[in-house]
């Protein structure tokens, strides 16, 4: 067999001839030296290390049980996909320099130091191969947070500069601009004013003083500008004092998926000022999964005090006023399957509200098994849809999610999260599947029931 | 000094010296790092509450697992309902801690506890074998998964093999307790912890998750 051969084997079991993976792919930002990669990665991963992490990463009994519940593994049954791998350089590093035996494992280098090459291929499993859906946390017997650890580790990883290129671009296009997408303020207003025109709907900008700030994510505001009429007609039927602030329109929040805490920091204080500007009461947050998590559960810790005003993922708020009886909906004939986000769902604790929506437009919600706190996710999230280099392995994962939805027999799939109706929609794509993925929030504003 | 002197008495203290200290470093390490404040507004569930419940719901619901996996979680469960049997059960172990904290309770009979004791081993032989097949665990396994396995299954068969032998020969004894004693100094470095850490793991977990109102 020639060296070449060996070096890049040919993959003759697929319809497309070829050479997979011919090198490990890593991307690289700036130009530090290697060992001052290995040391910024180190330092900040450790900078999060509290009592609740350090615990997670001394309790890992190496049962495996969490590769079961991750569908990079169960699709792709490559052992290198175990959420608790993932992590296993940053386990390496933290029981060498900062555990409770660090002294023994340096002096008699039981572990060893991380090395370059070792965070150049872990890049590949910490961002393309991670959407940080927390389903392994579920199963863990320890009941580590896996996805919490992930989260951490970006920190590091972004700042040694390995991070996916698209995903850093994207990211420091949103530190830069404001929008990841190119959805800036100017934009973002031309926007507003077409669906205000589209919906036959007044909607607010930069109103002075208002009892609600809503955001939008750039994905809506580019890709699904109806989100924008919907949400302005639902609350202008409610009669809320509402408006959306250019400072602080945007709710995504890449600087946090990416790994850099500094822009997820000014991505999060943009809408906490705006709020605050403004008077809100309640910041509404869009059909975005990550947004939720980055201001609802993040957003304090980047004030460095509780936030203060409320906070409402838009399928929190709209059961809220379904249930209450303030908002009234026609009653839809439809099948339909609902995809949890993630980071709504199983993450944020908020898994009840879209179906209170759904039973009051009386859908006939057929539930994919398994389904709510248990769904597999869509495999967009965590910013791995922007990383194109990982679309093999996302279309792949996606495969779960054709299989779930057709076992429901619907054709409409309902989701509460722009990136995951992306994600979703690329992938329908992909695969010319026939189903189509829709937003809530637009159904409930296309059945509002007139007084 | 017979050998079973040595293994029950010095090798012992030194052991528990080691196991105790060992253990207490690791916890208290671990309990004096900073403390992550989490100042978002919790959605309204008992933090504490939901903690606790991690600690005891996780041991019985073990959320969306595909059936491949639930063997071996069997296996995981008999390997420590049989090893509690065993170590609680067995006449010569309530013996030894009446002797030294005045404190016993009745046994199981012998021919109980032998069985406990084999199938306690076939778990042991069945983590083995798994470990060496599968390749996510052939991955995971380090130094500590395999010291780990092999000091609790000596410590299991060298009391299996002096319980059987009862009468004839010390040294099988003293063997068992010294391999106790090589346990008790592993203990704290290695996985066993677990049966520590557990706890802390679960319930931070469950706090987090009770904060958010997401499913415990």
């Amino acid at each position: 067999m020639s060296d070449v051969t060996q070096k890049h084997p040919l993959e003759t079991d697929k319809a497309r001839f070829g050479i997979k993976k011919p090198a490990a792919r890593f991307d690289l930002q700036g130009d530090m030296s290697d060992d001052e990669r290995v040391a910024k990665a180190m330092e900040n991963f450790a900078k999060d290390i509290n009592r609740t992490t350090a615990t997670y990463m001394e309790s890992c009994m190496h049962c495996g049980v969490c590769a079961e519940a991750c569908h990079y593994y169960t699709q792709t049954k490559d052992p290198k996909y175990t959420p608790v791998w993932k992590l296993e350089i940053f386990k390496q590093a933290y029981k060498r320099e900062a555990g409770p035996f660090a002294y023994f494992y340096k002096l008699f280098n039981l572990k060893k130091e991380v090395t370059i090459e070792q965070l150049e291929e872990w890049q590949e499993l910490l961002y393309d191969s991670c959407t940080m859906c927390g389903r392994c946390s579920m199963v863990c017997p320890m009941s580590i947070d896996i996805a919490t650890l992930v989260g951490q580790a970006r920190h590091g990883m972004f700042k040694a500069g390995l991070v996916p290129h698209e995903l850093h671009a994207v990211a420091e296009r949103a530190e830069m601009e404001g929008s990841p997408l190119g959805a800036t303020a100017d934009v973002f207003e031309d926007r507003a004013e077409w669906m205000a025109d589209e919906h036959d709907t007044e909607v607010y900008i930069n109103k002075e003083k208002a009892d609600i700030l809503v955001t939008m994510s750039s994905i809506e505001i580019m890709k699904y500008p109806n989100s924008i009429g919907a949400t302005a007609k639902i609350l202008n039927t409610l009669g809320e004092s509402w408006t959306f602030r250019t400072e602080g329109y945007e709710a995504t929040n890449f600087g946090m998926m990416s790994g850099n805490v500094e822009w997820q920091k000014h991505s999060t204080m943009k809408l906490i000022d705006a709020a605050i500007a403004c008077g809100a009461k309640l910041v509404i947050l869009p059909e975005c999964g990550h947004a939720y998590g980055a201001l609802r559960w993040q957003g304090a810790a980047m004030l460095g005090r509780p936030l203060p005003f409320k906070v409402m993922h838009i399928s929190e708020y709209l059961a809220d006023v379904v249930e209450s009886g303030r908002l009234k909906v026609r009653k839809v004939n439809q099948k339909v399957t609902f995809h949890d986000p993630c980071q709504v769902s199983r993450r944020g604790g908020a898994t009840k509200a879209p179906r209170i929506v759904m039973d009051a437009l009386g859908v006939d919600l057929k539930e994919m098994t398994p389904g709510a706190d248990d769904n597999w996710c869509c495999g967009g999230g965590g910013g791995v849809v922007t990383i194109h280099r990982a679309d093999e392995l996302r279309y792949k994962v996606f495969e779960l999610k054709m299989e779930q939805v057709a076992k429901t027999g619907a054709d409409t799939v309902l989701s509460t999260c722009s990136n995951c109706r992306q994600s979703i929609n690329d992938a329908k794509e992909h695969f010319q599947w026939d189903k189509n993925v829709e937003s809530l929030l637009e159904l409930v504003a296309d059945n509002i029931a007139e007084e | 000094m017979t050998l079973l002197e040595f293994s029950s008495g010095p090798a012992l203290k030194v052991s528990i010296v080691i196991f105790v200290v060992g253990a207490a470093w690791r916890l208290i390490y671990l309990l004096r790092m900073k403390k992550r404040v989490d100042l978002s507004e919790p959605r309204g569930g008992n933090e504490v509450l939901g903690g606790l419940w991690m600690i005891a719901s996780r041991s019985i619901n073990h959320g969306p697992l595909s059936d491949s996996i639930k063997a071996p979680i069997a296996n995981a469960y008999l390997m420590h309902l049989v090893l509690a049997i065993v170590i609680f059960a067995a006449e010569a172990h309530i013996e030894l801690v009446e002797k030294t904290f005045g404190l016993g309770w009745s046994a199981l009979p012998h021919i109980g506890i032998r069985v406990a004791t084999c199938v306690l081993l076939a778990t042991i032989a069945v983590t083995i074998y798994r470990r060496l097949r599968h390749p996510v665990l052939r991955l995971l396994s380090n130094f500590d998964d395999w010291f780990s396995l092999l000091v609790t299954g000596l410590v299991v068969a060298t009391g299996l093999i002096s319980a059987m032998v009862e009468g004839t020969d010390d040294t099988l004894l003293a063997v068992h307790i010294l391999s106790f004693d090589l346990l008790l100094i592993w203990f704290p470095f290695g996985k066993l912890m677990h049966a520590f850490l557990i706890f802390g793991s679960r319930y931070s977990t469950g706090v987090a998750f009770a904060h958010k109102g997401a499913r415990l």
